[in-house]
Order: C-alpha cells, then sequence, then structure tokens
C-alpha cells in the first residue's frame, strides 16, 4: 500500500517534470521583446528615432536639455551674473544649493551635477542602442536609404548631447558602443571630444533633411539641418574654450589661429559659414520680439529648435515662470508660484533700468514695479497689504526675515506668455521652449567677425533695430551685453561669459572665483562607480 | 500556558479545546448495555466541562456538561476512555459500576499540545526548531482591529509597530530584524494552509484565528524556500467542534480621543510675536490642530455559530465587521468578514474532506498625505477661519506655499477599498493509520481599489480643476500540493516523514485612470468622464503572472522523547528568475536534547526541573518578493510621447538596465536555543541566540552612467549580517482556586549590520555609493541641499544617522538671533556639510532592544490585564522640532509657542534634534468579570470587560511620540517630520456571550 502510493507520487512528480517543463516560462502581455518592437520599418523608425526625442522635454526633476527645476539650465543660468536665485528667509534656503551655485560652491557632491550627468549620459546610451541597431539595418538593407537618414539623425542628436557634455563638463568619456564594459570607460581630452562632436556633426549634416524643426509636421522637435549648423556654429565660435585642454589658465589659442576641424577655415571664419548656412535655409527674425515666446509660437520663423509642449500630449514642463513669480502674482491667475528667480542687479544695470535708456526688452523679458491681475486690477501683497511690488535693484543672495525687500525684491521673468490654460499650476504649458534661434545666429556671426578683425554692426543692429533699440557699435562688449539683452534667461550666459574670460569675475554678492570653475566638477558619486574616471581640474 | 484556563470562560475554552478521537466501529455491539453516570473534576475537585468520555474502539461517547457531569450508555463490561487536552488521559474498565467519578491529572510537561509547524504538525515533544505559538488565551484583548494587534509584543523577536493612530494605516512586523535591502521583509503568511500576504492577514477577524505559529529559524522556514527569509506566519483559524454545537456573540464599543498636540502659537500668541513683521491678520482665531480632530469611536461585532457530529463532521461560521473612525476627520476603516469551514470525515473514516473560505471587504478612507495635512494643520496663519467662504472656496495663505489650508485638505476624498474571496480544499486519505496522502487546492481572488478626489475648491485641486483617479489592482493566486506523511512510532523511536509537491501562480492585473478639468465637484471619482482633461500617461494598465514550482522533504526523527532531529529538503523553481538560475535549493536541519528526561538531570531536579531543551539549527532560505516578473527579461514599454509625422504617437523603449543573471537572495541563519520549565511549568523561560547572513543581496545598485544607461540595477551583490538573543519568561507566582497571577515577559536584542554591497556582475565590478541616504527633511527651504539625516552604509546597521555635529546655539549678532553652532571635525578648513565632510554617525535608528511584558492577574470572577511594549537603544530625528522651532520661516509659517522666545533663526540639519528614541508604553488596561453560568442552562458563559488602549507611554523624547517608523527602512526611517497622526486613548467596554 504505502509503496503503490509512493509510486503514484513519483509518477506525479515525475509527470510535472515532464508536463509542467513550460510551467516556469514567462509569457509577458503589457511589455513586448525587441524582436515584435522592430516588426516594422514604421515600428524600426518610433523606436531608434522617434524615441529619442521623448528625452528631450523635462519629465522629472533634472531631465531635459532645458532642464526641469533642477538641472542643466539651471547649472548655465544660476552660476551667471544673469539670474539668481536669493534665500528668501528659510524660503529657498534649500540647504545652500541656490547659494552655492551662484558664488561657485557648487562642490564635488552635488544633486545637480550628478543628475545632469546622468541624464545626458542616458540619453545617449539610448542613442548609442538606436544607431547600433541602424547599423545593423543599414548592412542588411543597404538598398534602403532610409535607414540612412535615420543613422545620421541619430547621430546628430547623440553629438548634441555631447555638446552640452563638452560645454559643460570638458573631459569626458566617449561612449559609442552600447555594449561597452565599465572597465572601458575612461575620460578623453576636451580637445579630443569637440573633434568628436564636430566629426560627427559634419559627417551626419548632409543627409538631414532641411525643413525648420520648430514647425507642425513631420519634422516638429527633430533634429534638422538648421539645428546641427547651429550646433557647428556654436562649436566654431566657442573653440577657443574647447579646444583648450588647460582652461584654468589663460593661455587659449587665438580662434583666428585655430583651423576648425574637418576644414581649411578658422574658427570665426567657421562661425560666419554655419551661420550663413543657416541663414540660407530661410531664417529670418520675428517682427516681434515676442512672437518666438507666445503660447503658440509654432509658427515662428526665427526659432530653429524648440521643444514640443503640449500639456496633453507630450507632457513636458517648464519650471522658469512657476519658480519666479510671487505667490500673490500666480494666485491672480490661478497658477502656482514659488518667489523665488530674480535678474541680478548686474542684468538689471545692463538693461539701464530706471534711466532715460532702458532697452525695450526689459518690458518684454520681466515683470516689475507694480504687476496687475488678468483684468487688469493690481495686484494685492497678502503679507503687507499693499499693493504687490517687485523691486530690482532690491535684489540680494539673501534676506533676512526681517527685510522689507524679503519676498519682493528682484525682477521676474516674463519672458513666456502666461498661458492661463496651463495645468498643474502653470508647468504644463503650450509655449514651446526655445532651445536654439535666428537672433542668436546673428549674434554670433557680429562676434565672430569682430574676432576676426572685421565689422559685425550689420548682425548687431538687425537684432536691435528689431527690438526697437538704437543701434550701437559692434564692439565685443557691446555685443556681450546684447547677449544678454536679447537672450535673458535663455541659458547660454555661462558659456558667454567664459568665452568673454569674464565668468570668474567678481559681481555683486559674490567675490572673484577661480578659473577652473569653468568647468563643472564630476559628482563624486560618479567617479566612486568607475576607477578610470578622474576628477576635473582643481576640485 | 496554564493561564489559559483561568483567563478565558470555560464555555468558550470546552468549544475550543474539546477534541473526539476518531475510533472504530464496537465489537462489543450484542453485550448487555448500562447508564453510567459521573463527574470528571481537577485535582482541584474544579469540575472539568468538556471532557470527552470515550468507549474504547467505538465512537460512542460523550462531553461533560458544566458542571462535569456525564452520562453514557454502553457495553456493562467494556473500557472507557477519559480524555481532556492538558491531562492525562485515563482508560477505565466499567465492570458493571453505574457511577464512576474520575479526578484527571494535568499532564505535568503539557508537551502534547499540537503545534502546527508549516506543512507538518507537532509538539514541543518532536520539534527541534525555533517554534512559537501564540494561542487564543494569549492573545491581547481590548480594542483589537486586526491579527497583527492580537499578537504584538507575545513572541520575542517578532516586532509589530505602527506609527500613529490612523485607523487605515497598517502595522509593519520584522521577524529577527530587516534582512533584505529591496523588501520582501514581510513575514510570509500560511492561513489554514493557504499561502497569503499581509493584506490577506489583516483582512481577517482576530476573534476568529485560534492560534499563530511564528517559525523564526531556518531549521523550520526552510521549508517554505524561497519565501520563507523572512519568518513565516502560520494562523489557524477556530473550526467546529464535534458534539457540540453554540452561538456565540463577541463586541467591544470604545471612543476615542486624542491624549497629546502640540502646543503652537495661538492666534493671538501669533499676532504679538509677528507684531512689526508684514503677516496677514485674517481676523479669526483658529486652532486647526484641534479643529481637524474629533471623538472617535471604534467597534467591533462578531457572531458564530458551530458545532458537528460525534462521527467527526462539523461545520462553522463566523460573521463581523470591525469599524473605526479615527480621531481626525474623515479618517476611517471598516471591516467586514466571513468565514465558513466544514470537515467531514467518509468511507470508515479512511477519508477526511475539508472546504474551508473566508473573505472580507475593508473600506478606508485615508487622510491624503499625512505630512502635507500635519504640517498645514501644525503651521498655517492661525488667523484664517476653519470654514470655506461664501461660494465654498478654502481661504488658503499663498505665501506659506508649503501648506495649505489643513481643514480643505480634509476635503479629500481618498479612499481605498480591498475585497478578497479565498476558497480552500483539502483531502486527506488515511491510507494506513500511519501513512497519509493529501491533497490540498486553494483559489484567493482579491480586488484593490483606490479612489481619490481633489476637490476645485481647495489649492491642491485648483490648478487642475479637480482631481480624479482610480486605481484598481486585481490579483489572482491559485495554489496546489499534495503531500505524503508517515508518522510512527517504534518502541523508542519515533519518525514523521514528510514529501510533498506544490505548484502556485499568481496573476497581477490593473488599471489606473485620472482625469482632471471638472467644472463641479459633484461627481467626485465616480464619474471620471466629467472631467474635460486626461493626458498621456493618465491612463493605463498591467498584467503580469510568475509561478512558483517546489518539492519538499521533511524528516523529523525523535529517540527516546530525548533527542530530536529534523531535515528539511526544498527545491524551488521560480519562473521570475534568470534562465540559468530558475531552481534554488534549500536544505535546513536542526537537533534537540530534552535533559530533562536525563536521569541525571532527574536525579539532581528532584522534579524541580520539568523541561531543560537544548536546540540547535541551521538553514538556508530565500527571498524573491523583491523581483517583480519579467524582471530578468529584456522587454520594451512605453517609454514616451513625440510626434511622427506630426501627430503624437508613444514609442518603446527599454525602462531599465535588464539583469539575465538575476537570483534568489539567500539567508542563512544559525540558531541555539534552550527552553526551559521549572516546578510543574509554573517557571517556563526560552533563550535563542541566532546569527543570520543575508548573500546574493538584491539591492538597486548604482553603476555608472555610461555605459549603463540608467543609474540602478537590480543584482545580487553583497551580504548583511544579522545576530540577536531572544529571552521569553512566564510565570505563575501565585495560583489558588480563586486567584491566579500569571506574569510574561521578553526582550530581544538585535544587531544588524550591513557587511558589504560591492562584487562581481557580468566580470565588472560593482560597488553602491558610500553614502546611501534614506530619509531627510521636508516642508519649506528643506528641497534640496544638505538636509539629509538617515544613511545606509556599508560597515553600519541599517538606518545610521549621520549628521553634522552640534554643541549648541550661537548668538548671531548679524540676524539677532541663534543659530546651531556647528563643530568643523573632519580636519579640512571651513563648514562643509555634506557627506564625507563635517558630519559623523550618531546613532541608529532600529532599536536595539525590544521589551513586552504582559501581567494578568484573576481573583475569583474578576481578572486584570495589562500589556507593556517598549524599545530602547535607538535615536529619533526630531524634525518637527527642528522645523516649528525655526523663527526664520514666522510669521509666514507658525511656530511652537516656546520658539519666539528661544529665538532660533536657523533650520540646519545637525544632531541638535537628535533625542534618544527610548519608550515603554503602555498598550493597554484591561478589567473583565466572567458570570458565573453554572446555573444557567441556556447560557455557557458571558463575559464583560472595560478597557484603556494607549495607557501611557514613558520616554525621555520630546516630541509628540516616540512611536514613529523605526522599523521599516524607507523614507522616513528615525526622522519625526511633521507626519504624526495623533494617537488616540481608546475607552471601550466589550461583551463575549456563548450560547
Amino acid at each position: 500500500m504505502k509503496k503503490k502510493t509512493l509510486y503514484i507520487m513519483i509518477a506525479l512528480a515525475a509527470y510535472c517534470l515532464q508536463g509542467c517543463s513550460g510551467f516556469l516560462d514567462e509569457n509577458p502581455k503589457d511589455q513586448m521583446s525587441e524582436e515584435e518592437a522592430f516588426k516594422s520599418p514604421a515600428l524600426v523608425y518610433l523606436n531608434t528615432v522617434a524615441s529619442l526625442y521623448t528625452y528631450v522635454g523635462n519629465w522629472d526633476g533634472n531631465s531635459g536639455l532645458g532642464g526641469g527645476d533642477r538641472g542643466i539650465y539651471d547649472l548655465n543660468t544660476f552660476s551667471s551674473d544673469e539670474a539668481i536665485l536669493p534665500t528668501r528667509g528659510g524660503d529657498w534656503d534649500d540647504g545652500g544649493l541656490w547659494r552655492d551655485l551662484f558664488t561657485h560652491n557648487w562642490g564635488t557632491n552635488n544633486a545637480l551635477l550628478r543628475d545632469s550627468w546622468n541624464y545626458i549620459y542616458k540619453v545617449i546610451g539610448i542613442a548609442n542602442q538606436s544607431i547600433s541597431k541602424l547599423e545593423g539595418y543599414i548592412a542588411e538593407n543597404p538598398e534602403e536609404d532610409y535607414f540612412v537618414a535615420y543613422h545620421s539623425e541619430a547621430r546628430a542628436f547623440r553629438a548634441m548631447y555631447y555638446y552640452y557634455l563638452l560645454d559643460m563638463f570638458a573631459r569626458v568619456p566617449l561612449v559609442i558602443d552600447p555594449d561597452i564594459q565599465i572597465s572601458d570607460v575612461a575620460q578623453s581630452s576636451r580637445s579630443e571630444v569637440f573633434a568628436f562632436v564636430v566629426k560627427e556633426l559634419q559627417e551626419s549634416v548632409e543627409n538631414l533633411n532641411t525643413t525648420h524643426s520648430n514647425l507642425e509636421g513631420e519634422y516638429y522637435g527633430r533634429m534638422t539641418q538648421p539645428v546641427a549648423y547651429f550646433l557647428l556654429a556654436k562649436l566654431a565660435l566657442n573653440a577657443e574654450v574647447y579646444s583648450s585642454d588647460s582652461w584654468w589658465e589663460n593661455n587659449r589659442t587665438d580662434g583666428k589661429n585655430i583651423t576648425f576641424p574637418g576644414t581649411n577655415m578658422n574658427a570665426w571664419d567657421a562661425t560666419v559659414f554655419y551661420c550663413d548656412k543657416i541663414a540660407a535655409l530661410g531664417y529670418d527674425l520675428e517682427n516681434s520680439y515676442s512672437n518666438n515666446f507666445a503660447i503658440k509660437n509654432e509658427n515662428s520663423r526665427e526659432n530653429i529648435y524648440t521643444i514640443p509642449m503640449d500639456p496633453t500630449l507630450y507632457k513636458n514642463r517648464i519650471y522658469y515662470l512657476i519658480r519666479s513669480r510671487h505667490y500673490d502674482h500666480a494666485g491672480a491667475y490661478n497658477l502656482g508660484g514659488w518667489n523665488g528667480a530674480s535678474a541680478t542687479k548686474e542684468a538689471v544695470t545692463v538693461f539701464g533700468y530706471g534711466t532715460g535708456n532702458q532697452d525695450p526688452r526689459f518690458d518684454f523679458n520681466y515683470h516689475y514695479g507694480k504687476v496687475y491681475g488678468p483684468n487688469g486690477e493690481p495686484i494685492i501683497n497678502s503679507d503687507a497689504g499693499v499693493d504687490l511690488e517687485y523691486f530690482p535693484t532690491q535684489v540680494k543672495l539673501s534676506y533676512s526675515t526681517s527685510d522689507t525687500y524679503l519676498k519682493t525684491g528682484g525682477a521676474r521673468m516674463k519672458k513666456y506668455e502666461m498661458d492661463t490654460n496651463a495645468q498643474q499650476e502653470g508647468v504644463l504649458q503650450n509655449n514651446d521652449y526655445v532651445l536654439f534661434r535666428y537672433a542668436d545666429v546673428l549674434l554670433m556671426k557680429a562676434e565672430a567677425k569682430v574676432r576676426n578683425g572685421g565689422n559685425g554692426s550689420d548682425e548687431l543692429n538687425r537684432v536691435r533695430n528689431r527690438a526697437g533699440a538704437p543701434e550701437r557699435e559692434a564692439t565685443l562688449q557691446n555685443i556681450l551685453d546684447e547677449r544678454l539683452l536679447e537672450l535673458a534667461w535663455e541659458g547660454w550666459r555661462r558659456q558667454d561669459l567664459i568665452r568673454f574670460g569674464l565668468f570668474n569675475k567678481a559681481i555683486s554678492d559674490r567675490p572673484a572665483t577661480e578659473s577652473f570653475k569653468t568647468v563643472f566638477a564630476i559628482d563624486n558619486s560618479i567617479l566612486n562607480l568607475n576607477a578610470k574616471l578622474t576628477q576635473n581640474h582643481g576640485y | 500556558m496554564q493561564m489559559k484556563e483561568d483567563q478565558k470562560p470555560k464555555g468558550l475554552s470546552h468549544q475550543l479545546l474539546f477534541i473526539i478521537i476518531g475510533m472504530f466501529l464496537s465489537l462489543g455491539a450484542f453485550a448487555q448495555h448500562i447508564t453510567v453516570n459521573g463527574r470528571v473534576i481537577d485535582k482541584d475537585g474544579e469540575p472539568i466541562i468538556g471532557a470527552s468520555i470515550l468507549q474504547e474502539n467505538t465512537t460512542i461517547g460523550t462531553v461533560t456538561n458544566y458542571d462535569g457531569e456525564y452520562s453514557l450508555h454502553v457495553p456493562a463490561n467494556s473500557t472507557i476512555i477519559i480524555s481532556y487536552v492538558g491531562y492525562s488521559t485515563q482508560t477505565i474498565s466499567v465492570q458493571n459500576r453505574t457511577t464512576i467519578n474520575i479526578t484527571l491529572l494535568e499532564d505535568t510537561q503539557l508537551l502534547d499540545d499540537v503545534i502546527v509547524v508549516g506543512y507538518a504538525t507537532g509538539s514541543q515533544r518532536t520539534i527541534s526548531g525555533s517554534v512559537a505559538k501564540v494561542g487564543k488565551e494569549d492573545m491581547n484583548v481590548g480594542v483589537v482591529l486586526n491579527p497583527l494587534q492580537a499578537m504584538k509584543g507575545k513572541v520575542a523577536g517578532v516586532n509589530i509597530s505602527k506609527s500613529g493612530g490612523d485607523p487605515a494605516a497598517g502595522s509593519t512586523i520584522r521577524v529577527r530584524g530587516t534582512t533584505s535591502l529591496s523588501g520582501g521583509n514581510n513575514p510570509l503568511v500560511i492561513v489554514d494552509g493557504v499561502f497569503a500576504d499581509m493584506a490577506i492577514l489583516n483582512s481577517l477577524a482576530p476573534g476568529d484565528i485560534e492560534s499563530f505559529t511564528v517559525l523564526k529559524d531556518a531549521s523550520e522556514t526552510a521549508q517554505y524556500g524561497s519565501r520563507g527569509a523572512s519568518g513565516v506566519i502560520v494562523v489557524n483559524t477556530t473550526k467546529g467542534k464535534s458534539g457540540v454545537k453554540d452561538f456565540s456573540y463577541d463586541g467591544t464599543f470604545g471612543v476615542e480621543s486624542v491624549y497629546k498636540n502640540l502646543e503652537m502659537l495661538s492666534a493671538d500668541q501669533y499676532r504679538a510675536a509677528a507684531t512689526g513683521m508684514n503677516f496677514l491678520d485674517k481676523g479669526h482665531s483658529s486652532n486647526f490642530l484641534e479643529e481637524m480632530q474629533r471623538t472617535g469611536f471604534t467597534q467591533n461585532h462578531r457572531i458564530s455559530f458551530g458545532g458537528g457530529s460525534t462521527d467527526y463532521s462539523n461545520y462553522r461560521v463566523s460573521l463581523g465587521v470591525i469599524d473605526q473612525e479615527g480621531i481626525i476627520q474623515n479618517s476611517e476603516m471598516r471591516n467586514y468578514t466571513l468565514k465558513m469551514d466544514a470537515s467531514q470525515m467518509m468511507f470508515n473514516n479512511k477519508l477526511l474532506m475539508e472546504v474551508g473560505m473566508f473573505g472580507s471587504k475593508i473600506d478606508k478612507r485615508y487622510v491624503n498625505d499625512y505630512q502635507k495635512t500635519f504640517y498645514s494643520a501644525a503651521s498655517h496663519n492661525p488667523t484664517f477661519a476653519t470654514t470655506p467662504d461664501s461660494d465654498g472656496i478654502w481661504p488658503e495663505d499663498l505665501n506659506a506655499n508649503e501648506i495649505h489650508n489643513p481643514m480643505g485638505r480634509l476635503q479629500i476624498n481618498d479612499r481605498e477599498s480591498f475585497a478578497n474571496i479565498n476558497a480552500h480544499a483539502k483531502l486527506t486519505w488515511s491510507i494506513t493509520p500511519d501513512l497519509k496522502l493529501s491533497g490540498f487546492g486553494s483559489y484567493t481572488f482579491s480586488v484593490k481599489e483606490n479612489q481619490k478626489y481633489i476637490p476645485t475648491t481647495i489649492k491642491a485641486g485648483q490648478g487642475d480643476k479637480g482631481e480624479a483617479s482610480r486605481i484598481d489592482h486585481k490579483n489572482s493566486d491559485l495554489m496546489g500540493n499534495l503531500m505524503l506523511n508517515y508518522k510512527k512510532t517504534f518502541g523508542q523511536h519515533y519518525i514523521d516523514a514528510l514529501g510533498l509537491v506544490e505548484a502556485q501562480k499568481y496573476t497581477r492585473s490593473g488599471f489606473n485612470a485620472t482625469a482632471r478639468g471638472f467644472d463641479t465637484d459633484f461627481f467626485g471619482y465616480n464619474n471620471l468622464g466629467a472631467g474635460a482633461n486626461v493626458k498621456y500617461g493618465d491612463v493605463g494598465s498591467y498584467w503580469n503572472e510568475y509561478q512558483l514550482l517546489s518539492y519538499m522533504g521533511r524528516f523529523n526523527y525523535v529517540f527516546a522523547n530525548k533527542y530530536i532531529a529534523t531535515i528539511n529538503l526544498r527545491a524551488d523553481g521560480s519562473s521570475k528568475l534568470g534562465a540559468n538560475n530558475k531552481w534554488g535549493f534549500f536544505p535546513s536541519g536542526s537537533l534537540a536534547w530534552d535533559i530533562a528526561q536525563e536521569d541525571f538531570l532527574k536525579n539532581i531536579s528532584q522534579g524541580k526541573i520539568s523541561q531543560m531543551k537544548l536546540r540547535a539549527g541551521y538553514g538556508l532560505t530565500g527571498n524573491q518578493d523583491a523581483i517583480a516578473a519579467y524582471n530578468s527579461l529584456s522587454l520594451m514599454g512605453p517609454s514616451g510621447t513625440t510626434t511622427v509625422n506630426g501627430a503624437p504617437a508613444v514609442t518603446y523603449g527599454f525602462n531599465r538596465n535588464a539583469n539575465p543573471d538575476l537570483r534568489w537572495e539567500v539567508k542563512r541563519m544559525f540558531d541555539v536555543g534552550l527552553d526551559m520549565g521549572f516546578f510543574d511549568d509554573r517557571l517556563t523561560a526560552t533563550v535563542d541566540y541566532y546569527m543570520s547572513k543575508t548573500s546574493d543581496l538584491l539591492y538597486n545598485y548604482d553603476v555608472p552612467v555610461p555605459p549603463f544607461v540608467y543609474p540602478t540595477l537590480l543584482a545580487n551583490l553583497g551580504e548583511m549580517k544579522n545576530n540577536g538573543l531572544e529571552v521569553s519568561l512566564t510565570g505563575i507566582p501565585l495560583q489558588t482556586n480563586d486567584m491566579q497571577l500569571t506574569l510574561s515577559a521578553n526582550v530581544s536584542y538585535q544587531k544588524n549590520e550591513l557587511i558589504s554591497l560591492n562584487g562581481t556582475y557580468m566580470d565588472q565590478e560593482l560597488s553602491a555609493k558610500q553614502y546611501m541616504n534614506l530619509a531627510g527633511m521636508n516642508g519649506a527651504g528643506f528641497i534640496g541641499g544638505n538636509n539629509q539625516i538617515t544613511y545606509q552604509m556599508v560597515g553600519q546597521p541599517l538606518g545610521v544617522f549621520y549628521l553634522p555635529k552640534c554643541d549648541g546655539l550661537i548668538f548671531d549678532e548679524a540676524s539677532q538671533s541663534y543659530k546651531y553652532h556647528i563643530l568643523d571635525i573632519d580636519g579640512e578648513e571651513g563648514i562643509d556639510l555634506s557627506d564625507g565632510k563635517d558630519r559623523y554617525i550618531a546613532g541608529q535608528a532600529m532599536p536595539k532592544f525590544y521589551v513586552a511584558g504582559n501581567i494578568n492577574f484573576r481573583y475569583k470572577n474578576w481578572d486584570l490585564q495589562t500589556q507593556l511594549n517598549g524599545a530602547f537603544g535607538h535615536k529619533i530625528y526630531n524634525g518637527t522640532s527642528l522645523t516649528y522651532m525655526n523663527m526664520v520661516q514666522f510669521p509666514t509659517y507658525n511656530v511652537l509657542k516656546e520658539a519666539p522666545e528661544k529665538n532660533i533663526k536657523d533650520q540646519t540639519v545637525t544632531d541638535y534634534w537628535l533625542e534618544k528614541g527610548d519608550y515603554l508604553h503602555i498598550d493597554y488596561l484591561s478589567i473583565g468579570y466572567t458570570l458565573n453560568t453554572k446555573n444557567i442552562d441556556w447560557m455557557n458563559s458571558l463575559r464583560i470587560s472595560a478597557s484603556v488602549n494607549n495607557l501611557y507611554t514613558f520616554t525621555n523624547y520630546s516630541g509628540l511620540s516616540p512611536m514613529i517608523n523605526s522599523a521599516e527602512v524607507n523614507d522616513n526611517l528615525g526622522v519625526d517630520d511633521k507626519r504624526f497622526y495623533p494617537l488616540s486613548r481608546t475607552f471601550s467596554i466589550g461583551l463575549s456571550v456563548n450560547f
């Protein structure tokens, strides 16, 4: 009896091993295999090229080329002399994060540095997967030329991300193989990274479509020819900086003597060359400065590269307005407000605030003085029981609780038209986020011409005329000032100051800083994970 | 163990403990019959109720009544067997006598109480592992709303804690501490053989539970292989008893009130302190903390009936409702429970058929986001009204951006309902009296539904014009096993061998949707179509499934009632793991020696030592709960939206770093213990020491980007160590007919250390970062920066405080206020508060010692019981005081009464607010009266009781309560930061009656 039962048990167990051999297999239904995801040409495009663009905008705190509220944009803006995030009593104290950024004491344990690095390399890693996949398709289907176009687009896209690394971190690992091992990841010098980015863009730019990518349609938000040329122009304009492997010493090679890689032009001629390429693709200044930042700005003739924004479709977010406006100012429009970011004293001075020659763009870019609600009524400062007023010259790094201007010091960001239908307190708005635009191209050209010994007044004054500002001579100082006036809050100021050698100068609330600070530190947590990586000079 | 007779009403006890032993048909059916009468008493002359009287080798029998009397018609020459649990069985020849009075003697060792040890059943005599049983008589009394509360503090090494008094919040349970970093730290729960989880356990009515058996060490948890690493709790529910039928009601009713609140500045004090500063005075005088509170109610009702025939069939049904309305408005919990069991013997008692069902529905309403709500309530400008304006809009102080109108926040309708039903059946075929084959099958279906509506009239809902969301999770668990069990005694030898094959299948699916843009709050979450705005990502669903296939063998051997050996072998295959790592093998073994049975000790002890069992065991168990289905596969899912040809499109991508090499996390545990009994077990003591080491630690390791795309990778690296000492004592210093005093206490010491978090993955060296942050501060001015408090570091226990060192306050001339004076301790010039700089390890967040004690005193029909729980050796970061003592945010944010005088204008996180967390808490005090029902023939028992729960806390901690989260590794471990749902003191009365 016992034996019989034992046999039954063994038989059952054996049956289970046999019959249930598939029992431990997994059959996912809510996720798919790679094979499924690349079944058709349409899916190949979707999952190699289109998928890259989902990472350009901001979805969480630190992602996006425009940054969230803790990302690339913040590093490039609040470290400059253009904008400041003051500590207002305990508000915006945040453990000294913003003060440290402003005073160039960001240190080597900094979440913004870590997360920006991880974000950029994540996108590069995904681009590497796409590029490698597409190389496989090209090898298998040499007759299908659309794979080549996809491949070039993904390469140029990846080069754009390397351009940000080059600008911010200088010495970074050039990773192009998705299957690379940790032990093979080591830094290249800044000049090598520079040469790599230039080469990647030059090799792919001719295969890119020429459509203006800010326009809604097939190429909306994509890497097209003008975007790649814009990046090449930036690379040429900053060639002095990018080709130097000892940025902490004042021994840059003059741009006149730098042969721009892949060309026989010097850096300034190359800048002009690429700027002209862009102009030839049909860009022009908008009649009105504010058109570029309107709720409906997709049809701008001036915007070159934008992040498509639509609260329902793409969920890309923008924090600049919410972070800047006062609580009551926001409340009047039923939007969020964090009462933070302001223009610095230096910026206000360049704008000529309070003088007879106030630049017309001050009104486009900043809220100052009394502000008004949707029906034109003055907004009440609920704390003080008086009309809310911003005081541009009362800005400072840190306010004590008893300071009169605790909550009202500083001019506030106004650049993008306020979208009262924006969602999630206003961070999901309809205005496309402008990364690159043609006014910048004109100013780059003006600067390159001047640096090359020529005259850039024509380009400079086209920009000034459009804004309704009186003409100026194209001196380097005037061009730098113009870049502040025209491109306020657009994320260029750190790069511009470094190019002009002024990033480390003393300004209000900040003594002069060491020259190695023109390149950010690599966060310690990143260094700890890969012994081959070394810290940037000076940190 | 002896307390049970006195503590519980006799009527209940007899149903609970009465067992009929199955017998074959009478051989003497034609003999002359007589009626035997008699009385069964104990050595003190007290009647024994429910003792079983059986004619030998038949099923003819009866039980004694409430006076211990019986009457049985049997052949005049037959033999009767008198038995009662806890007493030595007697066999008596009738020999024509018509009156037989019997005095049963207590079984001095009480060792034959059946204990369910996982799949097996045994007794103290046959167990060699560390196993603790909590019977009904040992469970907590007073307001007991879930099974965890019923066993809290009863088993050394099992820590059950709950932070705050929210009826909707659950408890955390840890068996011998935290052994995994990635989840799976909850013990496995087995309810009547069904694999369940904490959600199902919490849905049971505590009154339906007959016993908990906690398997603590690997020598027995290895029976559950890949799921046993965090301990196993085996729950046996109350079944029907053969031979009696009964109907009973249990109920409690209680009122709750807050007993401690934060003392913030009143409106007048606020005005006075803010004189000369800009602030908004709305003219009211409000105390938001008190305004949002109310008197809470709790009630608990359960009816049950059951019974059975003497030839072995029985049934039991129980219906109950548990209802609690919390002391914060709009927070509540209601649990409806149903349980049914039936069993029957067939075919000459060869086949036992058992069927059971249990189901429940728990409806909860949460206080949405504790921190936001309680932070708002404490620090809101007190000159605001506590009511909405005439349009129904709640007034908001826009300057206080991090908080909302607290009364408005209570309008968020945040509900959860959890419904589950289980059906299980078991067939046991007794092939021979020693050999049994059983088949068990179980199916559980559960649905958890979360519904939330944020109205348009409050700050949280204004930006998006209301937000309604619904999330459904559906689980369906199917399991079955076949088990062959052989038990036999040969002379001095006893063997118990068991073989098992088992299959489990878990299906998980769900759906979620969110809509915004409502023009009316009428619909709430009931009609998502009423919202204008549904974005990409607002709708989603999932489906996944995983399977386990297992083989298990267990061999238990006892020689001469002295030497015990047990071996468990289990092999588990799991679908979730990498193709080459699907199978895991989990062996264990244990040995025990009952020295008290040895003559040499008997000679020395002269009967004073009733038990002296030395145990030692070692085993392997696994943890797979941290791995989700498909984690080892490289799969693509939605990665975002973009435009394709001008139209929005969803793209697909890899959303994590895949690890095809995923394995079980393995825990090795060694346990040595000693069970002692003295003076006929009037004093018992158990001491256990254990060491465990978790290796192949599953963790989301930080990996370098590049080459990885995502910054973390779930991998098996690293090691963690736990060891501890557990002592439990129970003593009965006083025992007479009228009076008994029982004292019990247990202490457990735990030490945890994270040994390493690095290793080789796919030939690449990976290591986690040095300072892994767990918890930090939140709120105005705490966003980013060096506001982290508890960390996880290699070489340290899980959850250590790593803080700047402050030696006191220093007056700052510039701001005319005090600041925290921080010491430069890293040797580098200047103060740097970042990790690795001016910080030090300032203590641990998890207690080193847990202590529990129970005092139970009975005098005649009255009884008094109190339970204490305490924890020692840990610290608490008082982030609430750091925030509310800081005048920098004042008057935008209100402060504590003493804050203006102290004049601190600093919110730097330092060790200034790190305090000792030691406490001893009186959980409850309960007094009961058991009615003498001897002369009432329609009633078996009646007991009334009155209790106070949360009587008092002894502590030096200055915050609201030291009972914050000190157990669960999450983002608030050890940090008391403005999120505490106040504890309530509950006054309750209870009634249990049995007919």
